[in-house]
């Protein structure tokens, strides 16, 4: 297989060289259609892959440039949900990587998904129209140097930097960044350079920060991070519904929860009344301690979140005797949790762009 | 939808009408039903709204003055006995709407085997109907200020308005007697129960089912209602349960409903009866 000579360091690039790599092996008869990777904000890219007699399936494609075999069960269920809920049927689930290592391709296949590399490691899986193609690449990753940093932004660090980046207006240099963000010298620099790659921030050479493209970093924060992936998730119920359990909440110091999700989006961008309370706790056993919630499988009204790092609680501000967290956190909260949410993240991402003085600093 | 706005107006009207017919027995008329339930509950925000179609109220036969006799009232201000409903105390306001007038069993005087009216003379037989678990709601009961829901009325009348303890007493009655009755048994009857639940914090709702089980009057009502609670709705999956949650199909969450109304039933018996 023809591996490319130069590393594709942005997602886009990622996707774009995988995608050669499938039209090089493809059999006659059979195309992949124009990928178009604005189909659904939370969807990397989707492709039409047409058979012979115009038979066809969608391959929906989550790209990154590293996929770690720990995560691909989290990836391909949030590449499930996410084809479900943009009605796509019977998708091929296909993690794209610049490189994707043999333990990271087997767990890919035992599980049912696709995958595309860069470096030409391909396996799609189709019943209908019948095709299969398992084709191997490259064997180490051929642009992983010594050192090198994972890219990404997973993590509590890379988290402080993220809300830092989005909440302070630039220009600003990278020691004021590490100070404003509380993380570490290393964590800072990491984040601030696979930013740069990304397209994502524009920096001096050896300079300040000029400029944050804040709402695309938000949402690509949002890959990576959601409420969903908080240390420890716990789902409980208040009998009574939300507006009880937010009184529980007035009785609490400030520092012991911040309120995220709808609830919070509603304090500057109302939707539908709101029907899930989530919360970052600094100790989950509050929630069935002073908060009296039940613990239930089914029909959860309260979503609880550890927070230990305490990034969700920077800049958090207390309105009418409750915790808010900063709206950047909520919005990327917001485009992670199920049902109507995503499209609550969307129009408080809206209101954001309209009203960027009344939250940025 | 415009058609469940208007009757909800209307029904509204026939309630005001038949409190004013009936002012001279006020202290002895408790609002019950759906009004109530509307009354009580109409500042929670569910997914359901209340249904609000009839105008029933319930007398409290204790101390009721023979004048005007019942009928008379009625009479007198344009009611006449329903003609699609030969029972008794089924009445039908001047514009039509049916409102219904009721006495509690243990209140409405002797009692024999398929007798419907109560006894309470002068007031004729049929005049008013006995009703088994109507016994809470003369126990659990404020006023409240009524009003008018069409824009073109401006009456504002003070009438007693069961609790929410009566009327869970008064539904848990109706849901748990039509159990093995499908065609009666209704989901609404059972969200209802749910929303007057969610309607009072539990402390102040256990409080007063204490109350109404300390009450000659009311305790055995109360006693049987805390049965058909334990059988019907203590689990997710009970009938009463399933019921409530069914209500919500489509238009909110019913996992959510039963798990809900499970938990709050749950923590009443402990909290009442132990």
């Amino acid at each position: 297989m023809s591996s490319p000579t130069e590393a594709p360091e942005r997602e886009v690039d990622v996707l774009r060289a995988a995608m050669e790599q499938l039209e090089f092996v493809l059999p006659s008869g059979w195309e992949v259609g124009t990928w178009d990777d604005e189909a659904d904000a939370r969807l990397d890219a989707v492709a039409c892959l047409t058979g012979p007699n115009n038979s066809g399936r969608t391959l929906v494609i989550e790209a990154k440039r590293l996929v770690q075999t720990r995560d691909v069960p989290t990836e391909l269920d949030r590449l499930a949900r996410r084809a479900d809920e943009a009605g796509i049927e019977e998708p091929l689930l296909t993690l794209v990587a610049r490189y994707l290592s043999a333990s990271t391709r087997t767990k890919i296949e035992a599980l049912g998904g696709n995958y595309l590399d860069a470096t030409g490691n391909i396996r799609i899986a189709s019943d209908k129209p019948a095709l299969y193609i398992r084709v191997s690449g490259a064997d180490r990753d051929p642009w992983r140097g010594p050192g090198r940093p994972r890219g990404g932004l997973r993590g509590a660090p890379a988290a402080r930097v993220v809300r830092a980046l989005i909440d302070f207006a630039p220009p600003y240099s990278v020691p004021d960044l590490i100070e404003r963000s509380g993380a570490s010298t290393g964590a800072t620099y990491r984040v601030v350079e696979f930013l740069e790659q990304e397209d994502l921030i524009q920096r001096e050479e050896r300079g300040p920060i000029t400029d944050v493209a804040w709402r695309q970093l938000l949402e690509r924060w949002s890959q990576d991070y959601g409420l969903d992936r908080a240390q420890a998730v716990r789902r409980y119920l208040e009998p009574r519904g939300i507006d009880v359990a937010l009184d529980r909440l007035r009785e609490c110091d400030p520092s012991e929860y911040v309120i995220t999700g709808s609830v919070a989006a509603h304090l500057d961008a109302p939707y539908a009344p709101a029907r899930l309370l989530a919360i970052y706790l600094e100790d989950l056993s509050l929630a069935e301690g002073a908060l009296e919630l039940r613990p239930v499988s089914q029909g959860t009204n309260v979503m609880v979140a550890a927070n230990k790092d305490d990034f969700a609680f920077c800049r958090s501000r207390v309105v009418d005797g409750l915790n808010y967290a900063a709206p950047s956190q909520v919005a990327v909260d917001l485009l992670s949790l199920p049902g109507r949410s995503p499209s609550e993240g969307e129009e408080l991402l809206n209101w954001m762009e309209r009203n960027e003085d009344a939250w940025r600093r | 939808m415009p058609g469940d706005a208007e009757l909800l107006i209307a029904a509204r009207s026939a309630l005001l009408d038949a409190l004013d017919a009936l002012k001279a027995h006020a202290a002895n008329i408790v609002v019950i039903g759906a009004q109530a339930i509307h009354l009580r509950t109409n500042d929670i925000d569910l997914a359901l709204a209340p249904l609000t179609k009839d105008a029933d109220v319930a007398v409290d036969s204790r101390g009721l003055s023979g004048d005007p006799r019942v009928e008379d009232a009625l009479s007198a201000a344009g009611f006449y006995p329903d003609p699609d409903n030969q029972q008794p105390g089924a009445w039908c306001s001047p514009s039509g709407l049916p409102v219904d007038v009721m006495v509690p069993e243990a209140l409405a005087g002797p009692s024999a085997s398929q007798r419907r009216g109560a006894r309470l003379p002068p007031h004729a037989n049929s005049s008013m109907r006995r009703a088994e678990g109507l016994e809470a709601v003369v126990i659990d009961r404020s006023p409240l200020s009524i009003t008018a829901l069409d824009a073109n009325d401006s009456r504002v009348m003070t009438a007693s308005v069961a609790g929410h303890a009566g009327l869970i007493v008064a539904k848990l009655h109706k849901f748990g007697e039509r159990i093995g009755d499908p065609g009666r048994l209704k989901d609404k009857d059972a969200h209802d129960v749910y929303r007057l639940f969610v309607a009072l914090p539990a402390p102040e709702l256990a409080g007063v089912f204490r109350r109404l089980l300390d009450h000659d009057v009311s305790a055995a009502a109360t006693e049987k209602a805390l049965d058909y609670l334990r059988r019907d709705f203590t689990r997710a999956d009970a009938v009463g349960a399933t019921r409530a949650g069914r209500a919500e199909q489509g238009v909110g969450d019913p996992a959510q409903v039963r798990e809900a109304v499970a938990a709050m039933a749950t923590q009443l018996l402990a909290t009442t009866v132990g």
